[in-house]
């Protein structure tokens, strides 16, 4: 259980860095702006209420998870190589399992105070905003955003673990920003139409899915896949039953996948690899 | 039982040969001191003890454990100041010895920890703030973490002042009084010296020596040497002197009126100095001259010497 102690280390490391402060800082002033000018009208329905949200929010995921995400993530381990810090981790009963679970515990638990720290100042806003107040569809919506974000620590995580440098880590992490968001559009670009089930990799269904999957305890949403179902249909009974691999929930499988093939690839080359 | 057990150890990092068939056995209770120049495999030896490095062949066992396979397992007995190593500077010296703590599942006092290597006073100062002799300081609380039984020290006394390194050696003397074996490296010979009973010399990754200080002493030519003052060493005196049994060496110093005769275990000083006297010369003094750490070592590490 050694990771732990790694976790909580890196943690308390990582809260320190001036940068992500500043990070986090821009995107709560901007994240509030957008919300500011999102209230600018009657919000008196959960309907109006989770659009005003869901506008607010985009943005966050588009940018601030990714970014936030990469940049916590990124150089985790191949920092502590370049450094040596690792020597003095290493050293101690610790195995190199033990220190990519723990970087990536440790970093997501980063992430999470990140995404509600960079949200808080806007909920609050809609909040005092609105006439409504559905908690459920405000909470729901953070945890979907936490889990994107711990998707892309994951994927930090495990490409830190798998370069050399930290000059890697950089360009990986550049490259991963946008391919993470773009790989649809190429596919597009090139008219490969792609079978249902891997349109769902993508970022944003995946987080409306699993937006979709958690509202749909509290409210009548069919059981179907965004990539299924259709945009338009977000709100709508409809009653429409999917396959199983088709269906909203099975989006947090997809996510618990895309977190740990990284990771696991991630790890097995830093296993034999010389420090 | 070996505390360290090294049978054929070999590293190459593509076509250099950092470690080469190296043997090598730590009875329990020892200090040992891994001596040698710089790159001559002494931190690549040690890596490979603590897995930061897969040896291309032989093996690597501490208690009788793999250090590859079991690598937590026997971490968890060790203490360990490693090479090449950097602190977390956003964290206080006190966070480091938590972190060591809570790893290894110990009960010792960080502030107890901290004050026996003599940094109490920066306890709760962020550590990137901390001088190199600090660093190494605190990086050494860390090994003592969980009282190990083995101490792997590389270069422990590098970054820091004579006081700092007397300390050092003072903190293995009262370690290994409390049981512990101590495994540590450095290029100086100095270092060593003082508190190892054992030395083993690693040159191009191979070991060339690996006994006491005394015993390298007495296999290395001009491990003594016997300094004559006098009048009338002519060059027959000196062929003479040159012939004797146990004599290595002859060099004149000064000639015709001082010798230096670097001499062997098996050599009788009183017969070098009769024989001069034999010879036809004056002898007015003589003096015993130990050959000097610096040259003992320079004789196993660049010349031919081996034991």
């Amino acid at each position: 259980m050694s990771w732990q102690a790694i976790a909580k280390k890196d943690f308390k490391d990582s809260l320190r860095s001036r940068t992500l402060w500043g990070i986090i800082g821009s995107f709560i002033f901007l994240i509030f702006l957008l919300a500011f000018l999102a209230t600018d009208g009657d919000i008196n329905d959960t309907e109006g209420f989770v659009s005003v949200i869901g506008g607010t929010f985009l943005f966050g995921v588009l940018l601030f998870v990714p970014l936030t995400g990469l940049f916590i993530s990124i150089k985790s381990i191949v920092r502590e190589r370049e450094s040596g810090t690792i020597n003095l981790l290493l050293s101690l009963p610790h195995s190199r399992r033990d220190m990519v679970i723990g970087k990536f515990l440790g970093r997501s638990a980063v992430m999470s105070i990140s995404i509600v720290a960079g949200f808080l100042p806007a909920c609050i806003l809609i909040l005092v905003e609105a006439q409504v107040t559905p908690l459920y569809e405000l909470f729901a919506f953070l945890v979907a955003t936490i889990c994107l974000g711990l998707l892309f620590v994951g994927f930090g995580v495990g490409f830190s673990a798998l370069v050399n440098s930290e000059t890697q880590a950089t360009v990986a992490g550049v490259l991963l920003f946008f391919l993470l968001y773009l790989w649809p559009f190429v596919f597009g670009a090139l008219d490969i139409d792609l079978p249902d089930f891997l349109d769902r990799f993508y970022l944003l269904t995946l987080f409306f899915d699993m937006l979709a999957a958690l509202l749909s305890v509290t409210e009548n949403i069919g059981n179907a896949s965004i990539v299924v179902r259709g945009e338009n249909n977000f709100a709508e009974g409809a009653a429409a039953t999917a396959p199983i691999h088709l269906q909203h929930w099975f989006a947090f499988v997809i996510l618990g996948a895309l977190i740990a093939v990284p990771l696991a690839v991630g790890y097995i080359r830093f296993d034999s690899a010389d420090l | 039982m070996a505390v360290i057990e090294l049978d054929g150890l070999t590293k190459q990092f593509g076509s250099l040969t950092a470690v080469q068939g190296l043997d090598l056995r730590i009875g329990n209770g020892e200090i040992f001191g891994f001596l040698g120049p710089n790159g001559a495999g002494k931190s690549t030896t040690i890596n490979i003890v603590l897995d930061f490095v897969k040896p291309t062949s032989g093996s690597a066992t501490v208690f009788g454990m793999d250090c590859q396979r079991q690598g937590t397992q026997l971490r968890q007995r060790i203490g360990v100041l490693p090479e090449g190593y950097d602190i977390y500077d956003r964290l206080t010296g006190r966070q480091h010895l938590e972190f060591a703590i809570e790893s290894k599942n110990a009960t010792n006092d960080p502030q107890q920890l901290l004050e026996r290597v003599g940094i109490a006073e920066a306890a709760d100062r962020k550590a990137g703030g901390y001088s190199k002799g600090m660093a190494q300081r605190l990086t050494l609380a860390m090994a003592l973490v969980g009282d190990p039984e083995l101490l792997i020290l590389d270069e422990p006394t590098t970054g820091l002042d004579p006081n700092g390194a007397r300390q050092i050696r003072e903190i293995i003397r009262e370690e290994n009084r409390r049981g512990t074996t101590v495994f540590f490296s450095s290029h100086i010979l100095g270092q060593v010296e003082a508190v190892c009973d054992r030395v083993g010399i690693l040159r191009e990754g191979q070991l060339v020596a690996d006994d006491s200080i005394e015993g390298l002493r007495e296999n290395v030519p001009g491990g003594e040497s016997l300094v004559v003052e006098g009048s009338g060493f002519t060059d027959s005196v000196v062929a003479s002197v040159r012939a004797l049994a146990g004599v290595e060496t002859v060099d004149e110093r000064e000639p015709g009126s001082v010798l230096a005769i670097s001499l062997n275990s098996s050599s009788s000083k009183t017969a070098v100095l009769s024989e001069i006297e034999n010879a036809g010369a004056t002898v007015s003094d003589f003096s015993t001259q130990e050959a000097s750490l610096e040259d003992l070592f320079a004789a196993y590490t660049t010349g031919g010497a081996r034991a």
